[in-house]
């Protein structure tokens, strides 16, 4: 059984009577394990995919089911619940709070979660690790470099060990050395840790990281192929 | 979510802004501080007020010529008064006018200073009857033995003096036996009165006691009383007593028209009733200006908590997007409003006690008491309670906002 499967997408923006196409039907399927870039120029719908696959937005029509169960009537705050659980996010500008260290950023998932509060150290020195920030646990955000700012994100992403990460452009704000060694964490998380990724980037060079390529444009799929990693890995 | 970890975030976003955040609370403070203020220094007042009044036991009743007092230039036209006077004392007594009567003593109030080879001191002097006062305040004598209604009858020239009078004419050696001088007139120290200091509304320490007769014949040359004071039978007694004494004075003044009364009658309960009135009504004022502050103090904290969720659009977003659902955000931003208000509560709380225990002390000190300053513990939970829920009131429309903002809109927010 896939991870997600996503049957014929579409979502529909109307502003003021006039309806605006994001998605004209998008159909894929995600395994448990698999690496995919979904690439596309500004505007092409890939953004409103992600927030449709992370429960962050509904589609207009169309089905998804994760695990296969159908969840297109998850109320808001299923949903919410939901994405604690099984989902993790890292954004492109990587929203930690300021005034918060970088052990406490971590740890936001926890507590809208209901693992217990004593596991939530040892959770997030775990994740700390994961990403080789173990020197900087009580630092704040102001103190980090852009690098390190993104690891803190990747590991507040996986404190919850969730079934599928999404990152949205997460080297978009990063130089490129930088942006290889988080891709490198990316790829590590993917290879080692098993973890399903799901990550945007306009950028070729990050794709290829990826198994597996789905380019969308003007809201459809234009391709949806296997790299040469994807090869290799399957 | 946990509680807690509410409390955390909510300190952590009210600490980064302590300029702003102390402003805020400004008017918070200010109300609860005035509550406090009021609540204390009120109640204060009126514990020194009815507990001077407390020691004089509730039989009491005392007859005071001239208009009831509504102001303080009143209170010198009732000493300037003379319309009580021997044959007045004599009605009051007859049974079948009063019969709860227990007893009476009429007093008058003498100006000036004792004096005893070279000493001179200035104490409160009194013409009065010492059984009364045996009745009323508890003293005994310390020395020698109190005048006698034999003595006020014969207007002797005898005087018995307070622990404190005796101290600063004599210092350690004998009263008793020995001849002080009022207005250049002697009197002979009968007896002094043991140490008992403040009963009531008087020194006795300081006091010297002479008879009435004696007080009005060669000292003030007049023929009629400051006041007279009544004791009914029992308390239970005293209203039916004041209703008694009322007929009869009018009676013996031709007084048909209440409001023409020429006397009037000052009871424990009246007192009482008169410093609660006004404390109340005091009280009453105080808590609307209170509620006007605490108003204007809760729209401020509105309007902070609107800029404060407008700022955190984004962190919003990211804790949307992190699992929070839409009553961990509205908890969250209502708990960071009812601790902004409730740290001005307190902080209100610990003003107020510190202006209270000033206010009280200077009321003292204006007053010639000592004015016992009392914590108003129930006044201190109710700032603390009504500023929380002012913050409650307040923040929950912000936190309303907050908790309905879209994750994906409040993500994009820059």
């Amino acid at each position: 059984m896939p991870l997600l499967e996503i049957k014929d997408l579409k979502k529909i923006y109307s502003i003021d009577e006039v309806e605006t196409y994001a998605l004209r039907g998008v159909s894929f399927n995600v395994e448990e394990g698999e690496f995919i870039a979904i690439t596309g120029p500004s505007g092409s719908g890939k953004s409103t995919l992600l927030h449709i696959l992370g429960f962050l937005d509904k589609p207009t029509t169309g089905e998804y089911k994760f695990s296969g169960k159908m969840i297109d009537k998850y109320s808001e705050n299923e949903s919410a619940v939901f994405r604690n659980k099984e989902i993790g996010f890292v954004f492109q500008s990587f929203n930690l709070l300021a005034r918060t260290s970088v052990i406490d950023n971590i740890k936001l998932p926890l507590m809208y979660s209901d693992i217990p509060e004593k596991n939530w150290h040892n959770l997030a020195t775990k994740a700390i690790e994961e990403v080789g920030l173990s020197h900087r646990v009580h630092h704040y955000p102001s103190q980090l470099s852009g690098g390190e700012k993104q690891r803190t994100a990747i590991a507040r992403a996986l404190i919850t060990n969730p079934k599928i990460i999404f990152a949205d452009e997460p080297t978009g704000n990063l130089d490129t050395k930088t942006g290889e060694s988080i891709m490198a964490i990316f790829d590590k998380l993917n290879r080692i840790n098993r973890h399903t990724l799901i990550l945007i980037t306009h950028e070729k060079e990050v794709a290829n990281y990826a198994d597996r390529i789905i380019h969308i444009r003007d809201g459809k799929i234009e391709y949806d192929r296997l790299t040469k990693n994807g090869k290799n890995n399957i | 979510m946990k509680i807690s970890s509410t409390f955390k975030i909510s300190f952590v976003a009210l600490n980064a802004n302590k300029l702003r955040s102390s402003l805020t609370i400004l008017g918070i403070v200010i109300g609860i501080t005035a509550i406090m203020v009021v609540v204390s220094v009120g109640r204060s007042a009126e514990n020194m007020i009815l507990g001077e009044i407390g020691g004089m036991g509730a039989e009491m009743i005392v007859i005071r010529p001239g208009k009831e007092p509504k102001g303080p230039t009143d209170i010198a036209g009732s000493l300037l008064s003379n319309s009580l006077k021997t044959q007045d004392v004599e009605a009051l007594r007859n049974k079948n006018n009063v019969p709860y009567l227990e007893d009476l003593a009429p007093a008058v109030i003498v100006p000036g200073s004792v004096s005893y080879s070279g000493e001179t001191y200035t104490p409160v002097i009194f013409g009065w009857v010492p059984d009364l006062m045996v009745k009323m305040f508890d003293i005994y004598a310390d020395e020698g033995t109190f005048f006698t209604d034999a003595d006020i009858k014969q207007k002797a020239n005898v005087v018995i003096i307070g622990a404190k009078v005796k101290k600063e004419l004599f210092g350690d050696s004998d009263a008793v036996g020995k001849n002080i001088k009022i207005k250049n007139k002697s009197f002979k120290v009968v007896s002094t009165i043991a140490p008992i200091g403040q009963v009531g509304f008087f020194n006795v320490d300081d006091m010297v006691l002479l008879p009435y007769t004696t007080a009005q014949t060669y000292l003030l040359g007049i023929d009629h009383y400051h006041e007279v004071i009544v004791m009914a039978k029992s308390p239970e007694l005293v209203d039916a007593t004041v209703v008694d004494i009322e007929r009869t004075l009018r009676e013996m003044h031709n007084i048909t028209d209440e409001s023409k009364d020429d006397f009037f009658i000052v009871t424990q309960e009246g007192v009482v009733e008169q410093v609660k009135t006004i404390v109340g009504a005091l009280t009453i004022f105080l808590s609307v200006v209170v509620a006007i502050s605490l108003l204007v103090g809760g729209i401020g904290i509105m309007n902070i908590m609107f800029v404060s969720v407008t700022e955190r659009t984004r962190e919003i977003g990211l804790r949307k997007a992190m699992g929070a659902t839409k009553k961990d955000i509205m908890f969250q931003f209502l708990i960071e409003a009812i601790l902004l208000t409730g740290m001005g509560g307190l902080i209100g709380v610990i003003l107020g006690a510190g202006f209270s225990y000033i206010g009280s002390f200077a009321l003292g000190q204006a007053m010639g008491t000592i004015v016992k300053f009392s914590f108003p513990l129930s006044a201190a939970i109710l700032g603390i309670s009504v500023s929380a829920f002012v913050g409650l009131v307040f923040g929950l429309y912000p936190a309303r906002k907050a908790a309905n903002k879209d994750a994906i809109e409040a993500l994009r927010y820059e």
